[in-house]
């Protein structure tokens, strides 16, 4: 243990009773350690007269008042974030609710297309023929009378031999539509609804 | 000394929801909390922040002290954290503002201390305890104005005995060398 140890250790009460006797001994017989100790032992008497320091009572009854008023402050504060902190999850739902309703409502129409376009022509005949609601009818029916008056007459003008036909069975052209069974007029129909309404210029 | 069984007593009644207890334990070591933070940050303002701080955490955590050591060894140890943690935060704040004055002037202008000559010898031990390293600025103060036993502040810094006692040795010959330089 160097001089500097002991001197520290004396003076904080770290050595033993035989290491502090013999420490003692020492200081009485070396003027240096004399001095060196005299250094270390000033500083501890000046730490000493600073243990009690007089301070401004004022400031410290004044900190119990102002603790309380700060807890009431930050309570006041507590609530109004939270406040906020509920409004900004209300505000970020309903914008989270909107950003997906609209990139879903979008895919919907896209998923329709790409269903639509995967149906071969006979699929969407039956598609729509089991639309049997009276406003898809009626929606067709709007949509095709022309059609339906003016290409069926049409449609009878593009059958094959109809005059041969006429001829064979001695029948007027026009009542034609007279003698074509159930199902003939229904191949007829569809063949309209094929060759118009699946004729993309007019889709 | 503080009388153990007294802070208990007083714990209990604050947690069973007496408020005047709480206060009676404030004024008891609000004077010790302060003057602990002051040496540590070497600022009043900054001592008065940590104060209302741990102030604040006493009536929070009161609950969570779980009397199995004193109460002013769980008061200190939230001082000398708090403390440890402002000293952290100013040492950024300089670095960020590139201002090298670890000890501005500004520290000496408080009325806390009544008596001029205390104040002027304060200032001055004040001066060279900023100059140590925290973790031996801080062992130096609970030693020598806290007159705690190395136990206490293991148990506080929770540091070893022997660890304290080097950083006790090392921050003491720095004071002493600081004083003989400026002589």
């Amino acid at each position: 243990m160097n001089k500097e140890e002991m001197i520290i250790k004396y003076l904080d009460n770290q050595l033993s009773e035989v290491e502090r006797l013999n420490f003692e001994r020492q200081l009485a017989d070396s003027a240096e350690l004399k001095r060196e100790f005299k250094k270390y032992a000033d500083i501890n008497v000046q730490i000493g007269e600073l243990k009690k320091i007089e301070s401004n009572q004022l400031y410290f009854n004044s900190l119990l008042p102002r603790f309380h008023r700060m807890q009431k402050d930050q309570s006041a504060v507590f609530t109004f974030k939270n406040v906020g902190y509920v409004f900004s999850l209300v505000i970020m739902f309903i914008v989270s609710f909107t950003v997906f309703d609209l990139l879903y409502q979008g895919n919907e129409s896209a998923n329709l297309i790409k269903f639509t376009e995967s149906l071969t022509t006979d699929e969407k005949i039956d598609l729509l023929s089991t639309l049997n609601g009276e406003a898809t009818t009626e929606y067709l029916n709007k949509l095709y009378s022309d059609f339906y008056n003016n290409d069926i007459e049409t449609g009878f003008a593009d059958i094959p031999d109809k005059n041969q036909i006429a001829v064979s069975y001695n029948l007027d052209v026009n009542n034609i539509e007279e003698i074509v069974t159930d199902e003939e007029f229904e191949n007829i129909y569809n063949e309209l609804l094929r060759k118009n309404f699946f004729n993309k210029e007019n889709l | 000394m503080l009388n153990n069984s007294d802070d208990y007593e007083l714990v209990r009644r604050f947690l069973s929801g007496d408020e005047q207890a709480f206060n009676k334990l404030a004024v008891r070591y609000q004077t010790r909390i302060y003057w602990h933070a002051r040496r540590m940050v070497g600022s009043h303002d900054d001592a008065d922040e940590i104060v209302q701080e741990v102030l604040m955490v006493m009536f929070k955590k009161l609950g969570s002290f779980n009397f199995k050591s004193s109460l002013y060894t769980w008061i200190y140890k939230i001082t000398s954290t708090r403390s440890l943690n402002l000293i952290n935060k100013n040492k950024l704040k300089r670095i960020i503002s590139f201002n090298s004055d670890k000890f501005s002037a500004s520290s000496f202008s408080d009325d806390v201390i009544e008596n001029y000559e205390q104040k002027e010898k304060f200032n001055k031990i004040e001066k060279y305890l900023q100059k140590l390293p925290v973790k031996q600025r801080e062992v130096f103060i609970l030693r020598n104005y806290d007159d705690m036993s190395y136990q206490e502040i293991s148990e506080i810094t929770g540091k070893s005995i022997g660890a304290l006692k080097a950083n006790y040795f090392h921050a003491f010959k720095k004071i002493k060398d600081h004083m003989e330089e400026d002589e």
